[in-house]
């Protein structure tokens, strides 16, 4: 299940916004990126239970 | 192989065993003290000891040596320096240091729509800065909050993950993780924090449908809070605490709580993962809904009669709880154990058991711990199939 916020990105909506990073870059940068993406969310879920 | 890694071993298999319906060799044993009894219990003050990470494995240290248990035994999520850098309202620490929630309104009733059309915007542009003062702040004050409470909130589980791993190599518990995370079901999410006990209490009745849209929309963030990130191993779970039900009418609950929370555990259980169920307060009138969902999930009951639960849902899932912490505080060592026995009569039978209590003793005032070693050693040392 999938949801849409302005205040988190799955990486690939980022690199539709930035043409100018390669595929081998944009690799690099999804593995770190995401991870701490995927981190805040799961902060902002704990401060609501 | 050292025998801390044999007895860790024998208990990976005996939670595995449970966990996945086949009858182990002996009742695994998994309490959940929580920290704040550990504090108190090793001598530490309340009112201080949250403070300083360092604390952490002093205190589990200390019971781990002293109270039996196949699982690492010490639960901690409320952490007084988070909530306090972020200026909460929902999370307060009380005189004698113990985390009190009090009933909170993040969410106003002329704000449904907001959280039904967006709710991670809703959550972040209204929710989070009316519970936590330093987040409804200037750009500049609230990012700078933000982050502090973002590391705060990394040293505290990054401090109980290494811990919890050191010392359950040190004494020997199960290779498990049944607590990966704690999502609510979303009822419960919309009820606890958002609305409030008394607010969701009338929506139900006035304005039901904003409430039926509200508990749909949320449910993907609550299932996304849940799944892993890679393929969970054996003996991985979510702790899902239910709190509305015993207060909801069967209608509401049917059409409210009921559609959204069962979806929720049927994507987890696809996933691989145990969910484990924390079913507050007496919940028995709703067992034939718990009989429909997949198999294997854990039921923790607190209050309610085992033996119907046994025949209800005891083919079925894994059952546990049902034991009386408050019986702890009050009865003699020989009293408490002769309950135990009790209940290992009831539940065991055909395995789908483990022991605990039927909720955790938050304070030491709350149960005497010597009774707990008894109970704990005698279910540890004698419940053998």
């Amino acid at each position: 299940m999938t949801f849409k916020s302005d205040y988190y990105k799955v990486w690939e909506e980022e690199l539709k916004e930035d043409s100018a990073v390669d595929e081998q870059t944009a690799n690099a940068i999804a593995g770190r990126l995401q991870g701490y993406e995927e981190a805040m969310f799961g902060f902002v879920m704990f401060l609501l239970v | 192989m050292s025998d801390a890694a044999t007895l860790a071993q024998e208990r990976t298999q005996i939670i595995n065993d449970v966990l996945e319906g086949r009858i182990p060799k002996r009742v695994p044993v998994i309490s959940a003290l929580t920290y704040e009894f550990s504090v108190e219990y090793a001598g530490l003050d309340l009112k201080t000891a949250p403070w300083n990470t360092a604390n952490f494995k002093t205190v589990c240290d200390k019971i781990c040596q002293d109270f039996y248990a196949d699982y690492f035994p010490v639960i901690h999520l409320r952490f007084p320096a988070l909530y306090r850098t972020l200026g909460a309202k929902n999370w307060i620490v009380g005189s004698g240091g113990f985390m009190q929630h009090p009933e909170v309104e993040g969410l106003h009733v002329d704000e449904y729509d907001d959280l039904i059309e967006n709710p991670f915007n809703c959550i972040m542009e209204k929710v989070l800065p009316r519970l936590y003062d330093n987040l409804n702040a200037d750009p500049v004050t609230r990012s700078m909050t933000m982050a502090k409470a973002f590391t705060i909130f990394s040293e505290e589980f990054g401090t109980i993950g290494a811990v919890t791993a050191e010392l359950s190599a040190k004494y020997g518990y199960a290779n498990a993780n049944l607590f990966t995370a704690a999502p609510s079901a979303p009822f419960d999410f919309v009820a606890d924090q958002f609305r409030g006990f008394k607010n969701i209490s009338l929506d139900v009745r006035r304005i039901p449908d904003k409430v039926e849209a509200a508990v749909k929309a949320v449910t993907p963030l609550l299932i996304k809070m849940g799944m892993p990130a890679s393929e969970p191993g054996p003996n991985t779970g979510v702790f899902m605490p239910l709190h509305m039900p015993p207060f909801m009418r069967m209608k509401d609950f049917e059409r409210l709580y009921w559609p959204t929370f069962s979806q929720v555990v049927e994507t987890f259980a696809k996933a691989g993962l145990t969910v484990l169920i924390f079913m507050e307060q007496d919940m028995m009138r709703f067992l034939d809904h718990f009989a429909e969902l997949p198999e294997n999930c854990v039921l923790w009951f607190e209050k309610g009669d085992p033996k119907l639960a046994k025949e209800k849902v005891g083919k079925k899932h894994i059952i546990t709880g049902f034991y009386p912490v408050t019986l702890l505080h009050t009865g003699t060592k020989e009293q408490c154990v002769d309950k135990a026995k009790e209940l290992l009569d009831i539940l065991a039978p055909g395995g789908r058991y483990y022991f605990n209590f039927d909720k955790s003793p938050l304070t030491l005032g709350s149960a005497n711990p010597e009774n707990i070693k008894a109970v704990l050693d005698y279910v540890g040392h004698n419940a053998n199939y």
